[in-house]
């Protein structure tokens, strides 16, 4: 079995997603590809399933940030090293699977490499509307300042994590809208993430999850999440082994040796 | 007279015409009628399982506190004067206000759990589900079955729900 991970969360992505799997598989043959299908009404399933892809299929939707974590459970339970989100509309290029492994793997003591569309000085492609973009420079000041890391787009989900990644996103993982926190609870457990630029795509079909209306709640929903992340006891686990969990304080080595056999 | 002196006098007075009114006896039946029906209500519905005794309780806090107050008249005027409370209804209206926003908060934390669980929930159905399936794809001969779990198996109905 393949020790990579490609996980692609898609609502009603039935015109998309069939396309983004071949995709992956041409691009980055060494990842297994599953796809979470969030409750979808349409065959998303059916089209991933086709298209070779695994299909973890949720009985509702959750959201992306359930989704997302349903794949990271699967990635931790059948023993992946390395997992990457590649969303499922066709907005990720999967030719840059191969550049974002490479960063992970060459760098020691790296956990998660994000997929920028800003990094480059004259970026060309996807870099979503002129609105959105003041949102986004927002927060990339506010994560910045926070992690005191330049994160210069901090909503891309075009990310890949190592196996530390994965064990902390399968047991905690943000809700409605998860990119921003999660690079927060990353920086809380010292887990360390960097970004190297990408070239995205618009979106080829389906709508995006975000409407105008909603996104004054999105900022507002995670200016508070990240507000209130601030004050949140920090993990005290060491990083070693598994990161940040807090049950292992107090119980030494066996509460962490269970975690390591489970 | 001194200041706490006329404060007393005022409380007095005020504890005498809530129960010395003409019709006050007739109030306080009728207070009392509805802590009870509240208490009964309550009751039946916890008798009945639509209600968890967990949530019941703080109704029920709620039918004692009208009880108490129609059973004490006077207390509410007491505790609004003590309070400084100019008119008496008010600090009964802040009480109430009050109560209500503990039971929301409490529903708000409740709902928050709920829906964490149900979260947990799905993401466990759909990855039994896929194994299950994977399974049943590896025993028909398909493909390879890896690592087949005992969880999963034992968990094999007769029909394939997919």
């Amino acid at each position: 079995m393949k020790r990579r991970l490609a996980i692609v969360p898609a609502y009603n992505e039935a015109g998309a997603v069939g396309a983004t799997v071949e995709g992956i598989r041409r691009c980055a043959p060494d990842f297994d590809v599953l796809v979470v299908d969030d409750g979808s009404s349409d065959a998303t399933g059916e089209r991933a399933r086709v298209a070779g892809a695994t299909v973890l299929r949720l009985p509702f939707n959750l959201g992306i940030g359930g989704a997302m974590q349903a794949g990271y459970i699967y990635a931790r339970e059948n023993g992946y090293e390395v997992a990457v989100q590649v969303d499922g509309d066709g907005q990720h290029d999967p030719r840059f699977i191969h550049e974002l492994l490479a960063r992970l793997c060459g760098e020691q003591g790296l956990n998660m490499v994000t997929g920028s569309r800003f990094l480059e000085p004259s970026p060309e492609g996807y870099r979503s509307s002129a609105a959105r973009r003041v949102g986004i420079r927002l927060f990339s000041r506010v994560v910045s300042l926070i992690t005191r890391r330049r994160v210069s787009d901090p909503t891309s989900g075009f990310r890949m994590t190592d196996r530390r990644g994965i064990e902390l996103f399968a047991r905690d993982y943000p809700h409605d809208y998860p990119e921003i926190e999660a690079i927060l609870l990353m920086h809380a457990h010292r887990l360390n993430s960097c970004e190297i630029p990408v070239v995205m795509r618009p979106r080829t079909s389906g709508s995006s999850a975000i409407s105008s209306t909603q996104s004054v709640y999105y900022m507002v929903k995670v200016l508070l999440a990240v507000f209130v992340a601030l004050f949140r006891a920090p993990p005290t686990a060491a990083p070693e082994p598994s990161a940040g969990a807090p049950s292992t304080r107090g119980e030494g080595p066996t509460a962490a040796a269970v975690e390591r056999a489970s | 007279m001194t200041p706490l002196a006329a404060h007393l006098s005022h409380a007095a007075a005020w504890a005498l015409s809530a129960t010395s009114r003409p019709g006050a006896l007739q109030e306080e039946l009728e207070e009392i009628a509805v802590a009870v029906v509240i208490c009964a209500a309550i009751f039946e519905l916890v008798r009945r399982k639509r209600l968890m005794e967990r949530y019941a309780i703080l109704w029920l806090v709620a039918g004692a506190t009208v009880l108490v107050l129609s059973l004490a008249q006077g207390t509410i005027q007491r505790v609004a004067h003590d309070a400084g409370v100019s008119y008496a209804p008010s600090a009964l209206f802040a009480i109430a206000f009050l109560f209500v926003l503990v039971m929301l908060v409490q529903f708000s934390m409740t709902i928050s759990r709920l829906s964490d669980q149900n979260t947990l929930l799905a993401q466990r159905i759909a990855l039994l589900q896929q194994r299950l399936e994977a399974d049943h794809a590896g025993a028909n001969g398909h493909g390879p079955a890896d690592d087949p779990e005992p969880a999963a198996s034992a968990l094999s109905g007769p029909t394939d729900p997919a």
